[in-house]
């Protein structure tokens, strides 16, 4: 058991160097390591941005029931949860941050903020988030959730992962230059997206947690298993019917092209860990929560890049010159390395939350 | 306070370029990124095929996009109307890129002027190379740099900012024109107030019927288009059925 714990602390920290590597490199020689151009522009780590911020306000979201309303299968794991929203947030962070071009110019954000902008709107929000979540983790570790202080951060919270979701979709829907992603419907895809992620990605953890740590809680942590695979099969259902629906109304309507193989590949990539959620066995099963759980999240994050790149790849204006109709994209090592960075981020602070701060620990 | 708009006679423009070399001498523009561009497009089958030429630059919308979702102000209006970029808050995020509908806004990817730092000969023993090059004209990294466009913002602008058209802001401010305008050999681009109803441009959009780019949209470009340049004769004829 110590010999795979120094393993996997081995592991992340290869990937934490990996990541501050690359950081240097970026500030250094700048985004020319990234295989995105003037046509392509956001690439694989908006895609690992948008897929982290999201699953963090899933989180969030799944952490407000045991927290706020009181769920009491969910009042134990709400350590966890809130944890882990942090640690997504953080992640969400790394990945943006080394998309940024000028890190040095970043305290702009504060001195001269432009408040129509929903980039400052989604920044601003996922920062109030992360204060709340982090004084609700701090609420947690003294042992209470019901002062005034523990409702206000519960109340922010709950409020910031509603709305981060709708204005990270706002990103990309006000762009009426891009036919892809204008209107109202990608919002709303971002915030059913941020609970299927969030509660496919905490039953996957949980699964994991339960497998690696045998605790005392056995019996709590299968009630909760068997919980998070009923919602993670419904969620995944009002998912996939979204999606469905946004693919079918974009091609109709806007891009013919947007309706590709790999669009509906996708589909089906969504639609079997929902059929595994509809067979009992499975569900009940660890490995079967564990395949359909880790299958949505492999399938969100590439939906997120299929996404990403589909209001993209079609060039604009004069950059169209001397260029095919449609460009291809596979990221750079850089652009894998940030992901790489990003989870690690991730997982480095789950895996010492759990060794330092009694996650299992149940406020009153 | 005027509002500079810019007509484009297609009629006159003989699709030299002249526009875009002016512009990348002027404001020091980088390998890779276009300031003044175009749009080409070959229309027809061999032999009845047409080429439409349609220069473009930076449209200093009304309504810009590039401006309303800057989450920094680096991309400004000033009061003249032209849409400003301020390197020095521009965080990178290319979002102005991104809600661009005329795709004339770029990034600095790497360190601009590559070329220029370049310390091998270009022809071993018998040439300078180019930072011996640039170092001989006391230029700033490159050779042929243009210090008057500092006056209003970067001379050159470093790695990780966006950069774009300013309608020469730097010179409108002297009261020159924009110096794509100067160098058109065919005064295919006339530069002015649009408030002005005596104003060259305002005359213009009076006297042809103009198209902007996209209009669709509701960002009312300030480049506008006039006439086309079409000397093709035919036999008048009704078609057949």
């Amino acid at each position: 058991m110590r010999i795979k714990y120094t393993v996997w602390l081995s592991v992340l920290g290869a990937g934490l160097l990996a990541g501050l590597y690359t950081m240097v490199r970026l500030f250094l020689e700048g985004h020319i390591l990234f295989n995105a151009n003037d046509v392509v522009i956001w690439t694989l780590p908006i895609g690992s941005y948008v897929f982290f911020a999201l699953t963090s306000s899933g989180l969030g979201l799944l952490s407000s029931l045991g927290f706020l309303f009181g769920v009491r299968t969910y009042k134990r794991a709400g350590k966890r949860l809130v944890l882990l929203a942090i640690a997504a947030v953080l992640a969400a962070f790394v990945s943006v941050g080394l998309e940024l071009g000028s890190l040095n110019h970043i305290y702009y954000i504060f001195l001269s903020p432009n408040f129509g902008s929903p980039i400052q709107i989604m920044g601003s929000i996922y920062s109030i988030e992360l204060v709340c979540l982090l004084g609700k983790f701090w609420r947690l570790h003294v042992n209470d959730a019901q002062s005034g202080v523990s409702k206000l951060f519960g109340i922010g919270s709950f409020v910031c992962s509603l709305f981060a979701p709708l204005v990270l979709g706002s990103v990309f829907g006000i762009t009426e230059a891009r036919p892809t992603f204008f209107g109202s419907f990608l919002p709303v895809l971002c915030l059913v997206i941020a609970v299927v992620s969030g509660v496919a990605a905490f039953m996957v953890y949980t699964v994991i947690h339960s497998l690696v740590v045998k605790g005392p809680y056995r019996e709590a942590n299968d009630l909760l298993l068997e919980d998070l695979a009923v919602k993670h099969t419904f969620t995944l259902f009002i998912a996939l019917l979204f999606y469905l629906l946004w693919a079918i109304l974009r091609s109709a309507t806007s891009l013919p092209d947007f309706a590709t193989d790999v669009n509906f590949a996708l589909a089906l990539f969504l639609f079997i860990p929902f059929a595994m959620g509809l067979v009992p066995a499975i569900r009940a099963s660890h490995w079967g929560k564990l395949v359909a759980g880790g299958l949505t999240l492999i399938t969100i994050f590439k939906l997120h890049m299929e996404v990403l790149l589909g209001g993209q790849v079609r060039p604009v204006g004069p950059k169209a010159e001397g260029l095919p109709a449609v460009l291809s994209y596979s990221p750079s090592i850089w652009e894998y390395l940030v992901l790489v960075f990003s989870l690690a981020v991730l997982l480095s602070l789950a895996t010492f939350a759990e060794k330092y701060l009694r996650l299992d620990a149940e406020a009153a | 306070m005027p509002r500079y708009a810019m007509v484009i006679d297609l009629q006159r423009c003989v699709g030299c370029g002249a526009c875009s070399i002016a512009c990348r001498n002027e404001n020091n523009v980088p390998e890779g990124i276009y300031w003044s561009n175009k749009i080409t497009e070959t229309v027809g089958v061999f032999p009845n095929v047409r080429y439409h030429y349609i220069p473009t630059l930076c449209n200093h919308c009304q309504n810009a996009p590039c401006v309303r979702g800057c989450p920094t102000k680096a991309m400004h209006k000033l009061a003249n109307g032209i849409t400003m970029h301020d390197p020095h808050k521009c965080i990178g995020c290319k979002y102005c890129m991104f809600n661009c509908p005329y795709g004339v806004i770029y990034f600095n990817w790497g360190k601009p002027h590559q070329f220029w730092r370049n310390k091998d000969e270009l022809i071993k023993g018998c040439t300078a190379s180019p930072v011996e090059e640039t170092k001989a004209v006391d230029g700033r990294v490159i050779p042929y740099y243009n210090p008057d466009r500092a006056e209003t913002s970067d001379g050159i602008r470093p790695k990780g900012v966006v950069e774009k058209c300013t309608f020469c802001d730097h010179r409108v401010k002297k009261g020159e024109l924009p110096y794509c305008v100067e160098a058109c050999p065919a005064k295919a681009r006339i530069f002015g107030d649009i408030k002005d109803p005596n104003s060259a441009v305002s005359k213009l959009l009076g006297k042809h019927r103009p198209f902007r780019l996209r209009e669709g949209i509701g960002t009312e470009p300030h480049v506008f288009y006039i006439r086309n340049f079409n000397p093709a004769q035919y036999e008048a004829t009704k078609g057949a059925a």
